[in-house]
């Protein structure tokens, strides 16, 4: 009896709020009810598709089937859509699937996209297919006529048998009657049998076959209850509300059930359930794992894609290497065989070709990730790092016997970004080219706020508990609801078990689709015969509907064109300096950088300037660029957890012994004094020891990566047992290889790829050079570039000036949008853009520029300013309070005279009325309270200056003072908090940065102190700190042991 | 006429091969199944403070020609009367 059901009527969590299970959980299910095959049946998406592949090919023995639950447009056009089951039979119905959901979606097909700049682009509106897109697809396609919402039962329900019948008739004039069955659940509403009964009568009627289902909208039983709540929020209701207004399911039977319970709820329509087998046993549509699917790069002369491919790299090794060496040769050699023996020379091209593009209109890029392991990248400018002279590995990125797709990830300046986006779309033609999505997901703060709000917790309840979250994740806020519970206030106590295990169960749950951050898809075939395809809310932009792992699970290839801003940095601080140089062929050795990277003077600068980077920098002391790639990869989390910094920063200093779990580790570990730091390095290992071919090692490395610690999965165990015989075979003892095995799964999910962090070295290096020798070019770009990086305007504004770069005030006649460089009196400084002005818009600037570019030239007066430039009220009097417009009078007697003219409908009097007054002088205290408020910052100076007499008086040192003090010093500091920190993996602790007018000083706030100051810490940026001086290695910070606000008054 | 008790009557059920109800017995006078012509669950109501509500009911008409709603309480499994209309 057990396997005569099929369930073909089944939703995931991708049915967006709907549905309540992951795809992996109903395979689960499913095999656990013995079913032999299940089909994935989304509505209006495959976005489950491949997790549910390959999940049913893991599971082992479950045939997954391919499907959706299509929208199509009304029959008789009352408005509302109805939906049916599309299931896949062969190949080309899969494509016609993707084909016609996306039509759902697009309405106009691929052809007729709509641009940017088309107004018709409809934005996210419910996709429906229409009869005659429906009619087009349905080769390879099988039909089931869907559940109550479906185009038959729904008008059994409203008690429109003709309608039903119509509706039936026009599906069978699509299908055939070989390829549509009447579809059927009893899921034991007040109407089942009553609609049973009709459809049973409609079917015989045509002359359709019926077939039972479940319309599975949750693996189990106990998730019928988040299925409620979704619903709930989808309606943006409550529970209450959603069951006053019909919406909830009046019980939870659409569990996936087995083949016995199917059998008992169909006890007289045996053919029902056989039909559901029978049907299965036709599904032969599989995802294509091995195609590329990549399109033809058009090259030149008739050459194949890999002479021309063969011929670039040709063309520029004398340039990448002076000398060119037999090992170059070797390399380029090894890496061309295998890049054609993988059929991947299109694809370097095609990403040769992005940058070509990028680099021909003067936007930096640079190639990050694995690729930077490769020779023929780094030939073809792809990447920026020789992999020979840093020792990479091709194999991290690409190996005969790997079985997934390389990977090829590119920063571009990010304000140029959409640019070469635009080109790609160009290039290939928009049937072909689509964004790689990314599924927005349920983490704490919004479970919190969703289920509350449907459980109907009061707004404040909400508030406050969203404001204590402390974690992202929502199975632990879950846990520590419970604890509360557990601790005892019964008057919540329902409410609150009941909103902690819908967050234990929503955790990871979808919520909407966005666009990620930069992944394109780039296929041969049209895209939306791969995957279907949504509008992005972004007009002009299409999502296709896999998201990253997808996309690559499928063998899919997809290239990141990432935004840095950093790279825009470069570009602009560069274009500032008046003598021309290469920034990319600056000598990597210069002493005066490794300096200021010794002394942590790095704030503004990519990667190095965090504050746990920047206590780490006086401890590592970098002398030579591995250095700097170390830096980068060591400062993170998971080498913090996983105590990889202290043996390195000991073996360093000289005071541990340098050791391996074997000799023949030495050549891989050397590097990082033994210590397991880098990917490149993992496989290595596994190479060296156990003789395992580098693509397996990789797998060996995946697979530990995506382990989370605890008992080893059994695919690790096999993994395991592998190493350990291959590395009998080489004849390292049984405890070394245990030892080195043990290394690598503690190793885990955190190593970076060692050419990753060297691409991102190279970067932190050149925007270190640039702070150093041209300072004002370095921080104009980096004001203008805000908002990126780990500080405010405020802190590096603070550090600019200790650097001996001014910063002049705003000033409506002399100031850009933007800050510029302005020398005054041979001093440089920066002159404050207006946008760094609180609430100044292009829109401002445009009226101010063009005025000011007029005949009449400069503003005289604020009556001029205001003529010219008919600038809102508000707008001038902000310009004035943050001394703008100091250069024309006093800012309070300005805004006495801006209150006495007639200001409405951008008209003015051309004769401007004075009255004599006599003000008060504005103190430099109300003038920095208005300049904090409107520029976020004072240009005369920081804040603390102000109050530093009355502190000497009371001795409180300044953060400069203290760095002077030896170790456990009790001291007490003034200053501005400008950096907090508690990361989750430093069990409690804050980490806190104050700033004064001499510099920054680091603070560590204990658990137990931050507890009793969270309020104080929360509220007051003006701080009073007591503490003890800790002296490490060049580095200082205090050790908080009280706290109070800063007494301005 | 029909009658709807605020709190549902309680009431013994014997029950026939098939799983259905048979007869039952209410007020001490036994009823027999004629007919069983509508049957529904509800699982609802899980996240009210009223309390959760989980029954099978099922409408039937009587060989005495009454036709009543009754139902199996899933959480205390006890059979109860509903609405009679006579």
């Amino acid at each position: 009896m057990t396997e005569h059901y099929v369930e073909l009527h089944c939703h995931s969590y991708f049915t967006l709020l709907d549905a309540a299970s992951a795809p992996e959980a109903l395979v689960v299910r499913a095999k656990e009810l013995g079913l032999p095959a299940l089909a994935l049946t989304d509505r209006d998406s495959m976005a489950g598709a491949v997790r549910f592949w390959v999940a049913a090919q893991a599971a082992g023995g479950l045939h997954a089937i391919l499907g959706a639950e299509v929208s199509v447009e009304p029959l008789d056009g009352d408005g509302k859509a109805g939906r049916l089951i599309l299931l896949v039979e062969t190949q080309q119905g899969y494509a016609n699937l993707c084909r016609l959901i996306t039509h759902g979606y697009l309405r106009d097909g691929m052809t007729a996209i709509p641009t940017d700049t088309d107004p018709a682009w409809l934005g996210k509106t419910p996709p429906r297919a229409s009869w005659d897109a429906l009619n087009d697809c349905r080769g390879g396609l099988m039909a089931l006529t869907g559940g109550r919402d479906g185009l038959v039962a729904s008008s059994i329900i409203e008690r429109r048998f003709d309608r039903a019948v119509a509706a039936a008739q026009r599906l069978r004039d699509v299908f055939g009657s070989e390829r549509l069955w009447v579809e059927l659940q009893q899921h034991y509403l007040p109407d089942s049998d009553r609609l049973m009964r009709n459809q049973m009568v409609l079917a015989s009627q045509l002359g359709l076959p019926v077939v039972a289902t479940n319309g599975v909208h949750y693996a189990t039983r106990a998730e019928s209850r988040l299925r409620d709540a979704m619903i709930a929020i989808d309606q943006n209701i409550t529970l209450n509300e959603a069951r006053r207004s019909g919406l909830l399911p009046i019980n939870a039977n659409a569990a996936m059930i087995g083949a016995d319970d199917m059998a008992r709820r169909f006890v007289h329509l045996p053919q029902a359930l056989h039909n559901s087998v029978l049907i299965a046993e036709r599904c032969k549509g599989a995802l294509d794992f091995g195609a590329h699917r990549l399109p033809e790069f058009q090259v030149p002369d008739g050459r194949s894609e890999f002479e021309y491919l063969y011929a670039l790299c040709q063309a520029s090794l004398s340039d990448r290497y002076p000398r060119i060496t037999p090992a170059v040769l070797k390399q380029l050699t090894h890496e061309l065989i295998i890049i054609e023996q993988a059929g991947l020379a299109g694809y370097f091209l095609i990403v040769w070709d992005i940058v070509r593009f990028s680099r021909e209109k003067g936007i930096r890029c640079q190639g990050r990730g694995s690729a930077a392991n490769s020779i023929v990248a780094y030939l073809l400018g792809i990447t920026s790092i020789d992999p020979l002279q840093h020792h990479l590995l091709f194999e991290r990125f690409l190996s005969p016997d790997r079985h997934t797709m390389p990977d090829i990830d590119i920063d571009f300046a990010a304000d140029r970004r959409e640019e070469v986006i635009q080109y790609v779309y160009t290039k290939y033609g928009r049937e072909h080219t689509g964004m790689v999505c990314n599924w927005v997901t349920y983490h704490a703060r919004s479970a919190l706020r969703d289920l509350g709000k449907v459980l109907e917790f009061p707004t404040p309840v909400i508030d406050r508990l969203s404001a204590s979250l402390e974690t992202n994740s929502a199975t632990r806020v879950a846990d520590a609801l419970l604890e509360q519970v557990e601790a005892g206030n019964d008057a919540v106590e329902h409410p609150l078990r009941l909103l902690a295990m819908l967050m234990r169960q929503i955790d990871g749950c979808p919520r909407h689709l966005s666009i990620h951050t930069g992944g394109m898809l780039i296929t041969g075939p049209p895209l939306d015969q791969v995957v279907p395809l949504e509008r992005a809310t972004m007009p002009g932009r299409v999502v296709c509907q896999w998201n990253k792992d997808s996309v690559e699970d499928a063998g899919l290839i997809k290239i990141d064109l990432l935004g840095l801003r950093t790279l825009g940095l470069v570009t602009e601080a560069l274009s500032t300096i008046d003598t021309p140089l290469d920034i990319d062929r600056l000598p990597l050795d210069d002493p005066a950088i490794y300096m200021m990277l010794q002394r942590a003077d790095t704030i503004g600068t990519f990667q190095v300037e965090s504050r746990a980077q920047m206590q780490m920098l006086p401890r590592l002391a970098p002398r030579v660029f591995e250095d700097i790639i170390i830096e980068v990869a060591i400062v993170r989390p998971g080498p913090i957890q996983g105590g990889t910094v202290h043996p390195y920063l000991r073996r360093r200093a000289g005071e541990e012994l340098v050791s391996y779990a074997h000799p023949l580790l030495e050549s891989a570990l050397n590097e990082t004094l033994g210590v397991l730091l880098f990917q490149e390095q993992a496989i290595r290992m596994a190479v060296l020891i156990a003789g395992f071919a580098p693509g397996e090692a990789d797998s060996l490395r995946r697979a530990l990566s995506r382990f989370g610690g605890g008992e080893l999965t059994p695919a690790l165990r096999e993994l395991g047992t592998r190493f350990l015989a291959g590395s009998a075979r080489n004849g390292i003892d049984t405890l070394s290889a245990e030892a080195s095995f043990k290394q690598l799964a503690g190793f885990a999910g955190y190593g970076l790829c060692k050419s990753h962090a060297a691409s991102f070295a190279l970067i932190a290096y050149q925007t270190c050079w640039l702070k150093h020798y041209h300072p004002a070019a370095f921080y104009c770009a980096l004001l203008n570039q805000q908002p990126m990086g780990f500080y405010s305007p405020e802190v590096i504004i603070g550090d600019m000036r200790r650097h001996g770069v001014n910063l002049w005030p705003p000033d409506i006649n002399l100031s850009d949008y933007n800050y510029r460089v302005e020398m005054r009196n041979s001093m440089p400084g920066l002159r404050t853009g207006l946008r760094a002005v609180h609430g100044m818009g292009k829109e401002v600037w445009e009226r101010v520029r063009v005025a000011r570019e007029a005949s009449a030239g400069v503003f005289s007066g604020l009556v001029d300013l205001c003529k010219r430039t008919r600038l809102q009220r508000d707008v001038v009097s902000d310009l004035i309070r943050a001394g703008a417009l100091d250069s024309m009078g006093d800012r309070r007697e300005l805004l006495w005279q801006l209150g006495e003219l007639v200001y409405q409908d951008e008209e003015l009097p051309f004769v401007f009325p004075v009255t004599e007054v006599i003000l008060t002088e504005l103190s430099e205290l109300e003038q920095m309270d208005w300049e904090y408020e409107l520029l976020g910052l004072s240009p005369t100076g920081q804040a603390m200056r102000h109050y530093r007499p009355a502190l000497d008086r009371a001795g409180v040192l300044t953060t400069q003072q203290v760095k002077q003090q030896r170790n456990g010093r009790r001291v007490r500091v003034g200053g501005m908090q400008v950096i907090r920190q508690r990361p989750p993996t430093a069990k409690g602790l804050m980490f806190l940065s104050i700033e004064d007018e001499t510099g920054l000083l680091d603070v560590i706030v204990l658990a137990k102190l931050y507890e009793t100051y969270r309020q104080l810490l929360h509220e007051e940026r003006l701080l009073l700190v007591e503490g003890v001086v800790q002296q490490g290695s060049g580095a200082t910070s205090l050790m908080a042991t009280q706290m109070r606000r800063l007494y301005t008054g | 006429m029909a009658r709807l008790w605020p709190i549902s009557e309680w009431i013994q059920v014997e029950l026939g091969k098939d799983g259905w109800p048979a007869r039952f017995t209410w007020n001490g006078r036994v009823y027999g199944v004629h007919k069983i012509r509508q049957r529904w669950q509800v699982d609802g109501d899980w996240w009210s403070e009223e309390g959760h509500i989980w029954r099978e009911y099922v409408a039937l008409t009587t060989t005495d020609g009454l036709l009543c709603v009754i139902y199996f309480n899933l959480l205390d499994q006890n059979w109860y009367l509903s609405r009679l209309y006579d």
